[in-house]
């Protein structure tokens, strides 16, 4: 399908403050065919107009781009963010206030009002016929008009072609901008929409590649630390095995102890318990004995008292002397034989040599006190015993209750011991199994990308064969169209040839042919053979803005032939030396003079302190070549450059004078004379006049 | 019950006097050796709920209650040395040959205890043993003696069945497993909030015994 370029028509600016216009009626400029200026000075609004001419058709949409060169972008356009660029500018925040473009696009006659504050379509029509105001109304329209292949690539045109704004971005000296615009605009239309989706699509998959690459190679060395420990500590295994055994020894070993150890406990326990026992039995059968010797003590002694008897008792029945507190047996048997024989305990006087005669025992007691002393001395070796047993009894509770601090210290040892070699050991099996298992999921995954970005690649390759072919069809007349261009404004020779270069829609993909201009010129060190400049940091400043504008004309004129087209330009003169204003304005307004009976529109904005421009845009030669030409009274014609220039009464009608329509600022209210000075002088400078008329004018112009 | 007496034994017989005295104060002597033997047991069962430390953690459930020979042979000795009193020593017969005796401080028991009440700790025993005894005092004098039977410790069956014989209860030497300060302890929770402070408890734990003892003849 044949690709038409929108063409504005009329532009109308209602109720925003920037330009209040004649009487309130704020802009209403008819953009004839051929060149149209936006004249103004610093701060009247030549950029804002520009931005409202560029808004009306983009509309509030923008594509993803960062700074630098535009690369594998995403082919999408988003919402804009910040819709806040005409409100900020007004006092009211553009409450009211609209753009009306009527476009021409191909045969369609579109016209769309949109709401400045937020961009809103509310009105559009289409060949004289309302249609719904609505954004997809219109994209539609501007799409089916022209022939791209999406809303993405009319913006693209618009932004790298038609519209030259200050934020511009370079095309010749962007391969990947270059790519761009040649598909949106040679391509077959379905083979440009095919292979921005493509292109997206691969690009996307690419991406997800790269992530999932990421993670994969991520779990690979995982397991791959993984498989190298398992393989290289065979003998942190072995070491672990060992230790894991004696650990459990030593738990083992440690539960025995316990276990002795609580058995000695009951032990020990149950032998005290007899102990005590055993105590009480030898104090009841010593408090028996007590019972049945007191009637003796009392008759030996009759004046001791209860407490020497008590004391005598106590010996005597073997608890130990009271007084001293000895508790040697001995005393005890001494005291008892005393008993017995009838020997005086004092003095052992025998009892023929006593004068008293103690009680003696009745037959019964007697019997009494030999079996009472049979119990105590059974009763004090038991003891006897039970104290030894209780002592060792104590001291195995003890020395195993030592055993096993011993063997719990070892225990814990060990077992911290464990723990460490545990930590160095290698993951186990079904652990490195898992991550196996991962990674070959990981790999699949990544396969089947990787075949699924091929296929969409062989479809891209086959697409942009077709492409390829559209663009080396028109190459030779884009190059010719360069080549005229730049000659008219630059020096050197200056020529553009076309390259197959390789591209890569992703860092994995593969690579594509991708047809491509490239400058070549000669320099002040290789003046006969132009040498290709390939990046734009190989030519000039100045050098570089001419061949970027040079080429994109040369594109569109390429491509549309004797189809209307348009080109915005947003003061060209403000990168250009004075010497190549003129040129420029001549290579502008012979662009401007194409397009057929429709006829192409330059709209340029130009600063009115810089008066050179207007007159180079309406065609007329410089004031050095009119010099020239005057001097030269041989020659009947007009200087050779001028010949297609606007005639002087139509000039006026082709300019947007904003110190007429725009509020006027503190320096045009203080220097409004000047700047209207600048005006007449741009549009009817004074070097196109024979110099014999030039006093009178002056004089005309000065009264006026 | 060793030959020559050590540290230990003084100890254990500083702390028998701060008991005498702790009876003698709420007029209680002479008292019969078997409430020695009670209260000694009771003083130790309830040290803790006092801060204090178990003197003898080990008692023998035993026919004729709470007996320790080690604390009658001390009690006999501080008699023989004029730190306390015994009198009314006898023979009877219950359950086989037994002995009662009566015991009071001794003449030297004034200037004794002046001495060791100089001791920190045994003057915090004697305090103890002063509120314990003003307790025991303040029971009834027919429900004193069996106050005893009634005590967590003594009476608890985790040790052996309350019907056996000799039963030797551990529940401070090689166990922790002191019944009396817990349930001395467990008595303020059903005091409706009211906070005793430790010479309350000792009160309040007796005249629960009290209360049991009269709960239990009754029944």
């Amino acid at each position: 399908m044949t690709v038409h370029l929108p063409i504005i028509r009329r532009v109308q600016v209602s109720d925003y403050g920037l330009y209040p216009g004649k009487k309130g009626k704020g802009i209403d400029w008819t953009v004839k065919k051929g060149v149209g200026v936006i004249a103004g000075v610093n701060g009247l609004g030549k950029t804002t107009l520009l931005n409202i001419l560029f808004r009306a058709l983009a509309g509030p949409k923008d594509w993803r781009i960062d700074e630098g060169p535009l690369g594998n972008l995403d082919r999408t356009l988003r919402k804009m963010r910040d819709t806040s660029y005409f409100r900020s500018r007004v006092l009211d925040g553009a409450a009211g206030a609209t753009a009306r473009v009527e476009l021409l696009i191909g045969a369609t006659k579109i016209t769309v009002v949109r709401r400045l504050r937020d961009l809103r379509v509310v009105e559009l029509s289409i060949d004289g016929r309302q249609v719904g105001a609505t954004e997809e109304e219109y994209t539609a329209a501007i799409l089916s008009a022209s022939g791209l292949a999406s809303e993405f690539d009319f913006h693209l045109v618009l932004r790298l072609l038609i519209f030259y704004l200050e934020d511009r971005r370079p095309l010749l000296w962007d391969r990947s901008a270059q790519d761009e615009i040649l598909r949106a605009l040679i391509y077959p239309t379905e083979t440009a929409a095919r292979v921005a989706e493509l292109a997206n699509k691969i690009q996307s998959l690419d991406s997800e590649y790269r992530n999932q690459r990421v993670y994969l190679n991520r779990q690979v060395v995982v397991l791959e630390e993984a498989e190298a420990a398992s393989a290289a500590d065979a003998a942190t295994v072995s070491q672990f095995k060992s230790t894991k055994t004696r650990a459990r020894a030593a738990r083992e070993r440690v539960a025995s102890i316990a276990e002795s150890l609580a058995l000695a406990d009951a032990e020990r326990v149950n032998v005290r318990s007899s102990l005590e026992r055993a105590k009480l039995r030898h104090e009841e059968i010593r408090r028996a004995h007590h019972d049945l010797r007191q009637r003796f003590f009392s008759s030996l002694y009759p004046q001791i008292g209860e407490v020497g008897r008590y004391v005598l008792v106590s010996l005597e029945g073997g608890a130990g002397c009271l007084v001293c507190g000895n508790v040697d047996a001995g005393a005890s048997a001494r005291l008892e034989r005393c008993v017995a024989d009838g020997i005086c305990p004092l003095c052992d006087a025998p009892p023929a040599r006593q004068d008293v005669r103690p009680a003696k025992s009745t037959a019964a007691e007697g019997r009494r006190l030999a079996e009472l002393e049979d119990e105590r001395a059974e009763a004090d070796d038991e003891r006897r015993k039970l104290e030894a047993s209780l002592q060792a009894s104590r001291d195995r509770y003890y020395e195993l209750y030592e055993e096993q601090l011993t063997a719990d210290a070892e225990r814990i040892d060990i077992e911290r011991e464990l723990e460490l070699l545990g930590q160095s050991l290698p993951p186990p099996d079904d652990e490195i199994e898992a991550l196996r298992k991962v990674v070959n999921d990981l790999r699949r995954k990544q396969n089947a990308l990787i075949r699924k970005r091929e296929l969409e690649e062989v479809t891209l390759r086959e697409q942009l064969a077709i492409g390829r072919k559209a663009v080396m069809a028109v190459a030779e007349t884009i190059k010719s169209q360069f080549r005229r261009n730049a000659a008219a404004f630059l020096a050197e020779d200056c020529e553009i040839t076309v390259v197959q270069d390789d591209r890569k829609f992703g860092d994995q993909t593969g690579t594509f042919k991708m047809p491509r201009f490239t400058v070549k010129l000669t320099s002040g060190v290789f003046k006969l053979q132009p040498q290709p400049r390939r990046a734009s940091t190989e030519v000039s400043e100045s050098q570089k803005e001419f061949i970027d504008l040079a080429f994109r004309l040369a594109i569109i004129q390429a491509v549309m032939g004797r189809r209307p087209s348009m080109m915005v330009i947003e003061t060209p003169e403000a990168s250009l030396d004075s010497i190549f204003i003129a040129r420029a304005g001549r290579l502008l307004a012979r662009f401007a003079t194409g397009g057929g009976a429709v006829g192409n529109r330059l709209i340029a904005s130009s600063n009115l302190n810089k008066e050179d421009m207007i007159p180079a845009l309406f065609g007329l030669a410089s004031e050095e070549e009119y010099v020239e030409w005057w001097a030269d009274r041989r020659r009947k014609t007009q200087p050779p450059s001028s010949s297609g220039a606007v005639p002087l009464d139509e000039r006026r009608d082709r300019i947007l004078n904003l110190l007429d329509v725009a509020a006027e600022n503190r320096a045009v209210v203080e220097n409004k004379q000047g700047y209207l000075l600048r005006y007449r002088r741009a549009l009817d400078p004074e070097w196109s006049h024979p110099p014999s008329e030039r006093a009178a004018r002056f004089r005309r112009r000065e009264v006026g | 019950m060793s030959d020559a007496p050590n540290e230990a034994d003084h100890w254990a017989r500083g702390w028998l006097m701060t008991l005498l005295d702790g009876a003698a104060r709420a007029g209680l002597t002479p008292l019969p050796h078997t409430a020695i033997h009670h209260l000694a047991f009771l003083a130790n069962a309830l040290a803790p709920a006092y801060g204090l430390p178990v003197e003898t953690g080990l008692v023998t459930r035993w026919k004729r209650g709470p007996y320790s020979p080690e604390l009658q042979w001390d009690l006999d000795r501080l008699s023989i040395m004029g730190l306390a009193r015994l009198t009314s020593v006898e023979s009877v017969s219950d359950r086989g040959k037994w002995f009662l005796a009566r015991y009071s401080l001794g003449p030297l028991a004034p200037s004794f205890l002046d001495q060791a009440l100089a001791v920190g700790s045994l003057a915090r025993a004697h305090r103890f043993h002063c509120e314990l005894f003003a307790a025991y005092a303040s029971l009834a004098p027919t429900l004193r003696g069996a106050v005893v039977d009634q005590d967590a410790t003594y009476a608890n069956t985790v040790d052996g069945d309350l019907y056996e014989s000799e039963t030797v209860i551990d529940f401070a030497e090689w166990k922790d497993r002191n019944f009396t300060d817990r349930a001395s302890a467990t008595l303020e929770g059903h005091l409706g909030g009211i906070k005793v402070d430790p010479r309350q408890r000792v009160h309040v734990y007796l005249r629960y015994l009290a209360r049991r003892t009269a709960q239990a003849r009754a029944s």
